[in-house]
């Protein structure tokens, strides 16, 4: 607790002396950031970050940035590699805009969102990928993400709920249109990961058709989500 | 070979996506195998396949994968170093112009106390040049100036004198005159 203690002072007590390594410090804060995260904290943060405060600036995306990746960027790129990319981009223009962040009293998570959104419709307009979202669908999601900064009723939990809800429903749409064979050929092999033989198994297909019968779910599903994208297939 | 790893049949056809159990063809076959291979455990990380892709998709909309903190920390790292970078690229890029500025302005007046003087210079600081003076332009019309008419005329005969009074001027501070 000493430690802890020690961390959150040097991390983000004392800005400017540096009394105690940044990093160590966040290190340290991370573990018990959890218990000790309040609105007034964040709002403290929120108010030196914009001030050029680049350790408030570091603890703030420290802690919201790993639930950005995981609800909102990866689902919607759906590439490890690309979802880190947009975060990064995601983080650089916080950098650049965070003077111009108006606190509502709904946090800073539903405006770093928006940023990541706008971010990763950049990214899909850049570079076609085979995913399930579409830029159009994530410009929607980002202007109306625009409304969530003024609902002071919004936690980040509940919008982190509510972006991996999005991106299963989008999954179970798209899976819904193509045949239920191979829906369930891809919800047991890709989503569950059961083993290739047990899947066939369960399909009562040898495992030899079950990888063709896998390979057209897939070819299947590309077509299922193209009417979503009407990019996909140009380039 | 066992009956469960026996290949399908194979067909000449493309596969037209309605007949979930028709022949497979030959590149089926083959989109089948490598796909296969790409999900196998200890396989390489999903790569360029299209179907390894949107397979790497469905997962990430199903069941995305947290971030792992030290990958997070180097991201976070590099985003907030750029900005110290850009900082330091500026400090710099003005410190030299800056530099580079004194220098310059430095080299002009040594060059110009170093240079030998000139007659015309010497005359041009100790005595000024005459210079044309604003007048009025009554002079440039000793026949007078009628009521009505002649209003071209008159201003092209003052653009004129005025323009020669400008480069005259000109000359004199130049010193060539």
């Amino acid at each position: 607790m000493e430690l802890a203690l020690a961390g959150i002072w040097g991390g983000f007590v004392e800005p400017t002396g540096h009394p105690f390594p940044f990093w160590l410090g966040l290190c340290i804060v991370r573990p018990v950031a959890a218990e000790l995260w309040t609105s007034d904290t964040e709002q403290a943060l929120v108010v030196r970050a914009k001030a050029g405060d680049k350790h408030a600036l570091g603890l703030l995306l420290t802690r919201f940035g790993p639930m950005l990746f995981r609800s909102v960027l990866l689902p919607r790129l759906g590439n490890t590699g690309a979802a880190e990319q947009a975060l990064g981009d995601t983080y650089l223009r916080v950098v650049e805009r965070i003077s111009s962040f108006e606190w509502q009293g709904c946090g800073i998570y539903p405006w770093l969102r928006m940023v990541a959104l706008h971010v990763a419709v950049d990214l899909l307009r850049a570079r076609r990928r085979e995913v399930l979202f579409g830029p159009e669908d994530l410009q929607r999601e980002a202007e109306a993400s625009e409304q969530d900064l003024s609902d002071g009723d919004l936690t980040d939990t509940l919008i982190e709920r509510r972006d991996l809800d999005a991106a299963r429903s989008t999954l179970e749409r798209a899976l819904e249109k193509i045949n239920p064979r191979y829906a369930s050929a891809i919800r047991l092999r890709i989503i569950e990961e059961r083993p290739r033989d047990e899947v066939a198994q369960t399909l009562g297909i040898s495992t030899a058709t079950f990888d063709v019968v896998l390979h057209r779910a897939m070819s299947a599903l590309r077509k299922a989500i193209a009417p979503l994208d009407p990019l996909a297939g140009e380039s | 070979m066992k009956p469960s790893d026996r290949p399908p049949l194979v067909s000449t056809s493309p596969f037209d996506g309605d007949d979930i159990d028709a022949p497979p063809s030959e590149e089926e076959l083959i989109a089948a195998k490598s796909l296969r291979a790409l999900l196998e455990p200890g396989a390489a990380e999903l790569g360029q396949h299209p179907d390894a892709e949107l397979a790497q998709a469905v997962r990430s909309a199903a069941r995305p994968a947290a971030l792992a903190p030290g990958r997070h920390r180097r991201i976070l790292d590099r985003s907030l170093a750029s900005r110290s970078k850009g900082r330091v690229i500026y400090v710099v890029f003005g410190g030299v112009a800056s530099l580079t500025a004194m220098a310059a302005s430095f080299a002009l007046v040594m060059r110009q106390a170093d240079a030998p003087s000139s007659a015309a210079t010497v005359a041009a600081l100790e005595a000024p040049p005459a210079m044309a003076l604003a007048r009025s332009t009554a002079q440039l019309f000793p026949e007078g100036i009628p009521v009505t008419g002649g209003t071209s005329d008159r201003v092209d005969r003052i653009a004129y004198a005025r323009a020669q009074d400008l480069r005259e001027n000109r000359f004199a501070r130049w010193g060539v005159r």
